[in-house]
């Protein structure tokens, strides 16, 4: 399992921020591709091993505080590498992580919301593609307790989101195709079609 | 037992007398039709408030989305979103108040008070419904067991009809062609000559479907055993032939509805003759006889007035022997009403060799002879012994009822028809009316027939029809006429306590009135046995030679 990076903060019990490991934070650093959106992860939440509340990766951002010092400055790039290291680290990518449900020992325990919270600085790994069909199977039912909640996030981007979550989950879940297809195509219509009248 | 709810009151509904209810009905027991009550205090007793479901709408359904593929459960997609409750579905449902049930009165009482929001609904339990919609029990003296609640299983809740409300406010049957109506009638005759009424019924029946009516006297059901009687039903079926009218029975007004577009001298003729006939010593006038009274006053006003009636009488005694000259009519024979009625006897009169007219003629002269005797016997002006004399109540039952009082109101039976309906009650004469256009029938008629079983009927002339003639029904049950099925009927009227939906029980006689199965029929011309027949009923002696039949036109089938 790919670590990603950690929690820095969370704007409600359901969102949380992640930075993103750079190079020389951990020994194998993320590739772009570890973090994209739609990104299923988790992290631990909860005091016994194993505990971990389950997020997807909803947004991104590009964090440079460099952006809007314009001025001329008396050190160079160079110079800055060797005398102030720390001003050349807070460049960031940081994620911004729904969580949508609570997994103890590898078994899906709540779909929709996890009531534990995850710490600051908890590692964010991303979940194994098993790990994603056990978060998913209810009793051989597919079980996508956070639709709703996806739903009612005004983001225009979470229509297509879900759609994306929806297609990743029917090559993991075959035997889950046709109600899958059912979902996807009654979601196209709402957000494709009734949104363009 | 203690009874679970079924859903709760909403509040009030359109009407004063209905209210709403909501419930999620995930077994399907709130079907329309059903009973349901709640309970309520009036006058410091606890009362069971029953009603009918007449509506029912969706209030909670899974979105049309969810059902665009059939393959796929609505509930599976609404499990894979989160929705795991077993609740699916959540109905509104319209109930019309029929009311508490008092025994004082033994009819239902409309509280006026509508169930509060929330108040739990119950299923009524087949006990209560057993208990208060039928006014009898099943086998009680004076009951009728036709069939049991449609909207429960099979015999849980036994319809049962007052016979002496319908014997004596008379009854209808009204059904479209198919859909029953022949079968119930032969239940019903069934339950009236059961040993628990031991009726006097008699049956016009001009298709000849009753018949199997015959097996009545056999049929062990009927059979009271261990009585000082040792009662068994009997019937008689009388075929065309044996059905005969007494030329005295008829009245003036007959002839002219039997002879129409007469001119005014044929009438004139005819109304002096039939006078004489009727005024000499020997009431029981022939057609010669009345033929000879009009040649007689045609040459009596020759000679008087100077004026040739001769040609006139020729044409009226012409006209007169081809419509009086033959059967039914007879100068001496009758029916002998002493005969034909009696209680423990079903009498079938089939009338389905002779002509409508003819058989509006027999129905009208036998209703009146009847209603005559029975007039007499309860004024007391017949004894034991007088051929008009009968002391019992007597119940007919009237097939194709549209023939004999059409809406138009020519036939000659819708009169006394309209008389028995009207007065028959007092003196103890019945009529079931059976008709498959009730938009054909004449409307006072059927709004005379206190009872009303109706079954399918799709025609909306007779829809309308029903609606305007039979009270007793709310128009929410007759909006169930159309989805009715073979064997089911609406009964409702004074026989019950409450209008019903009912499942007609299955017949202990055969029933006759089956359509013919024409295939089978043509496919019985072409089998060996009957290509043989034919064969040996066309050969003639000589099948050869010159002469034979087969030389000239070769082998016939």
């Amino acid at each position: 399992m790919t670590t990603i990076g950690k929690i820095i903060k969370s704007n409600s019990h359901i969102d949380y921020v992640c930075q993103v490991y750079g190079p020389g934070e951990t020994a194998h650093a993320p590739v772009p591709e570890d973090h994209a959106l739609g990104t299923w992860v988790q992290m631990p939440a909860g005091s016994e091993q194993g505990d971990a509340a389950v997020g997807l990766v909803y947004d991104t951002q590009l964090y440079n505080p460099d952006y809007g010092t314009f001025g001329p400055r008396l050190s160079s790039q160079s110079q800055l590498e060797v005398f102030s290291p720390d001003y050349l680290n807070e460049t960031a990518v940081l994620l911004g992580i729904l969580v949508v449900g609570q997994m103890r020992g590898g078994r899906r325990m709540t779909s929709g919301y996890c009531p534990v919270v995850a710490p600051i600085g908890a590692p964010v790994t991303r979940l194994a593609p098993e790990g994603v069909r056990a978060f998913h199977n209810g009793a051989g039912q597919l079980e996508l307790g956070y639709y709703s909640l996806l739903m009612s996030i005004t983001d225009p981007i979470m229509p297509s989101l879900l759609l994306s979550v929806l297609d990743g989950l029917e090559d993991l879940m075959p035997e889950q195709t046709r109600t899958i297809g059912a979902l996807r195509t009654n979601l196209s219509w709402k957000t494709r079609v009734e949104l363009a009248r | 037992m203690h009874t679970e709810p079924v859903g709760a009151a909403k509040g009030p509904g359109e009407t004063p007398h209905e209210y709403t209810l909501i419930s999620a009905d995930p077994e399907q027991k709130l079907k329309n039709g059903e009973f349901v009550y709640y309970k309520a205090h009036v006058e410091g007793r606890e009362r069971r408030i029953l009603g009918r479901i007449t509506r029912r709408e969706p209030v909670k359904l899974f979105p049309d989305s969810f059902l665009a593929d059939p393959r796929i459960s609505p509930d599976e997609l609404a499990r894979a979103v989160g929705y795991t409750h077993p609740e699916r579905e959540l109905f509104q449902l319209t109930v019309t108040l029929l009311g508490y049930y008092d025994e004082r009165f033994k009819a239902f009482i409309n509280p006026r008070l509508s169930p509060s929001c929330g108040w739990p609904i119950y299923l009524a339990e087949n006990e209560l419904l057993r208990d208060t919609l039928s006014k009898k029990l099943p086998g009680e003296r004076g009951s009728a067991c036709i069939g049991s609640l449609l909207s429960r299983r099979e015999g849980e809740v036994p319809v049962v009809l007052d016979v002496r409300e319908f014997t004596s406010t008379h009854m209808a049957i009204i059904a479209s062609t198919g859909s029953g109506k022949s079968y119930l009638a032969g239940v019903l005759i069934e339950e009236l000559m059961s040993p628990a009424n031991k009726a006097c019924v008699l049956v016009l029946d001009p298709h000849g479907e009753y018949g199997t009516l015959k097996e009545l006297p056999n049929t062990e059901a009927f059979h009271e055993r261990g009585s000082l009687s040792d009662y068994r039903p009997r019937s008689w079926i009388l075929r065309p032939e044996r059905i005969k009218v007494k030329l005295s029975t008829l009245e003036y007004p007959d002839l002219r509805y039997l002879l129409p577009t007469m001119t005014e001298r044929m009438e004139e003729l005819l109304s002096r003759a039939f006078t004489r006939v009727q005024n000499q010593e020997n009431r029981a006038w022939s057609v010669g006889e009345l033929e000879v009274k009009i040649r007689n006053i045609a040459d009596e006003r020759r000679d008087d007035q100077g004026v040739d009636y001769s040609m006139t009488a020729d044409g009226l005694c012409r006209r007169l022997d081809s419509m009086l000259g033959k059967p039914p009519f007879s100068a001496s024979e009758d029916l002998d009403l002493r005969e034909l009625l009696k209680p423990g006897q079903c009498s079938v009169l089939q009338l389905d060799d002779i002509d409508e007219k003819r058989q509006q003629v027999i129905t009208a002269t036998l209703l009146r002879r009847i209603y005559r005797a029975r007039q007499r016997t309860a004024r007391g002006e017949t004894s034991q012994g007088d051929a008009e004399h009968i002391p019992y109540p007597v119940f007919v039952l009237l097939e194709e009822a549209h023939h004999f009082a059409p809406a138009g109101g020519d036939a000659m039976s819708t009169g006394i028809l309209k008389q028995v309906l009207a007065e028959g009650r007092k003196f103890g004469l019945g009529v079931g009316l059976i008709s498959q256009r009730p938009g054909k029938l004449d409307a006072d008629v059927l709004s005379q027939c206190m009872t009303q079983f109706i079954m399918k009927v799709v025609n909306p002339i007779d829809q309308n029809t029903i609606a305007s003639a039979v009270e007793s029904a709310s128009r929410d049950i007759l909006d169930e006429l159309p989805a009715l099925s073979k064997g089911q009927a609406i009964v409702t009227g004074s026989s019950m306590n409450a209008p019903v939906l009912c499942r007609v029980r299955e017949r202990l006689t055969e029933h006759g009135g089956v359509s013919m199965d024409a295939p089978d029929e043509w496919n019985r011309y072409w089998n060996g046995d009957a290509i043989r027949e034919r064969e040996r009923e066309y050969a003639v002696l000589h099948t050869s030679g010159p002469r034979g039949r087969r030389s000239l036109y070769g082998s016939e089938r």
